[in-house]
């Protein structure tokens, strides 16, 4: 049928998003085609407009349509303390639950040798460089707490570390409003290893 | 339920995970674990280095990973025995046949692996393992005698080749390996820091035949 061919194209484009199988693809095609022709023309304008321009900071790595980010070009932001991530999205989640004023360094993933990540493809070089410019007070590591994410941890502290900037781990252990007997056996352990002694009033 | 690591995983649909696990009596396979990563679904552990008891089901390439619990005492691998570990995966990974069990080479690894966790000195372990895990695949080092039938000596020096063994040399080049080195590697036993580096030179130049020309990325690591 090859009447079909172009809607079908559609529905198989749309699955590139993360969470859309054949079902919901087929759902929003005929949502965009039945009801809302004008939503589609303008999603389609500024998606293919984002793809274009979008590209990296030269600064930070992160996603941005200038040379420099926002957060790079901010001059009020702290210069000292260097906080790496692993992506974009986690500037985005520490901006919005934290106060933190200094500086960010995206890598853009996780080195795991087994899927062809290692310290070129998360541009260590640039972060070297970075360090050498900027040589902060302090640099916080906020990775993942998965097996890739500890390497990539340790990568970044050995970089810090030859240059004599002090490093610090964000923490890990029980979450807000958890109950410890539900808690898996290694969080706890780092939790309880981790612990803090409490201020006096 | 068997003994197995995870030796890779990586997200596959919203909440599930395709992972390669290395399994005591299946060998290496691929499996699915769904919805591993559903939130509040953290009861299956989907870390690699941790020893755990999988229950597998279904036929074909991809199996399905029904239940994983975690067993025995776990101390996470850190710092450079981290990347040690990575290496050893991604030398499973590249080296061994999907589903060729060998009882052994899961033996080996689990050891390693402790080794590792209990911050041995790495080097000693790593040799130990590719040594091992070479001879298990039916390709290991000829270490028996010299290409000649001789036993091998430990003062003498000797070109290896892959195909060959130990070829006796009468020249101390840089291509060549001590006898002393040949032995420890049969042995698993390195005293001194010329045979380890040696040894980890022939090794390199070995598993680099094996792995005819793909890149062993986790080597990158090491700085």
């Amino acid at each position: 049928m090859p009447e079909k061919a172009l809607l079908n194209e559609l529905i198989d484009s749309l699955r590139c998003l993360p969470g859309v199988g054949p079902k919901s693809a087929q759902r929003m095609a005929f949502h965009i085609l039945q009801r809302d022709r004008s939503g589609g023309a303008r999603l389609a304008a500024v998606l293919a407009e984002a793809v274009r321009s979008i590209g990296h900071c030269q600064m930070c790595r992160t996603l941005t349509e200038n040379a420099l980010c926002e957060l790079c070009r901010n001059s009020t932001r702290d210069d000292s303390v260097l906080c790496v991530v692993e992506n974009p999205s986690d500037v985005m989640a520490l901006e919005q639950a934290t106060g933190f004023r200094g500086r960010y360094f995206v890598l853009g993933g996780r080195l795991s040798p087994l899927d062809g990540i290692g310290p070129a493809e998360l541009g260590m070089d640039q972060l070297a460089q970075r360090l050498d410019e900027l040589r902060p007070a302090e640099l916080i590591l906020a990775m993942t707490t998965t097996v890739e994410g500890e390497a990539t941890a340790h990568y970044v502290g050995e970089l810090a570390a030859e240059r004599g900037v002090a490093t610090s781990r964000i923490a890990h252990g029980v979450p807000l409003g958890g109950e410890l007997e539900y808690v898996d056996g290694g969080t706890l352990a780092h939790a309880f290893a981790g612990r803090r002694r409490v201020a006096a009033e | 339920m068997q003994a197995a690591y995870i030796l890779h995983a990586r997200r596959y649909g919203d909440s599930s995970l395709l992972m390669e696990l290395l399994a005591r009596n299946s060998g290496r396979l691929a499996c699915v674990a769904k919805g591993a990563l559903r939130a509040r679904r953290q009861q299956t552990p989907v870390q690699a280095f941790q020893p755990l008891q999988v229950a597998l089901s279904g036929r074909g390439e991809v199996l399905t990973l029904s239940r994983a619990e975690a067993c025995g005492h776990f101390r996470p691998l850190t710092g450079r025995n981290l990347y040690c570990g990575l290496y050893l995966n991604e030398l499973v990974q590249k080296l061994t046949a999907r589903q060729d069990a060998c009882v052994a080479l899961f033996e080996d690894y689990d050891s390693a692996i402790r080794e590792l966790s209990e911050r041995l000195p790495a080097e000693p372990v790593l040799r130990r393992f590719e040594v091992q895990m070479l001879r298990h695949l039916g390709i290991g080092l000829l270490l028996e005698q010299d290409s000649q039938g001789q036993p091998l000596e430990a003062t003498n020096r000797y070109t290896y080749e892959v195909q060959t063994g130990a070829v006796p040399s009468t020249e101390n080049s840089a291509g060549t390996v001590s006898g002393r080195t040949l032995l420890a590697l049969r042995q698993g036993q390195f005293d001194e820091t010329t045979t380890l580096r040696e040894a980890r030179q022939l090794m390199r130049r070995v598993l680099d035949h094996h792995l005819d020309g793909r890149p062993l990325r986790s080597r990158e690591l090491f700085r």
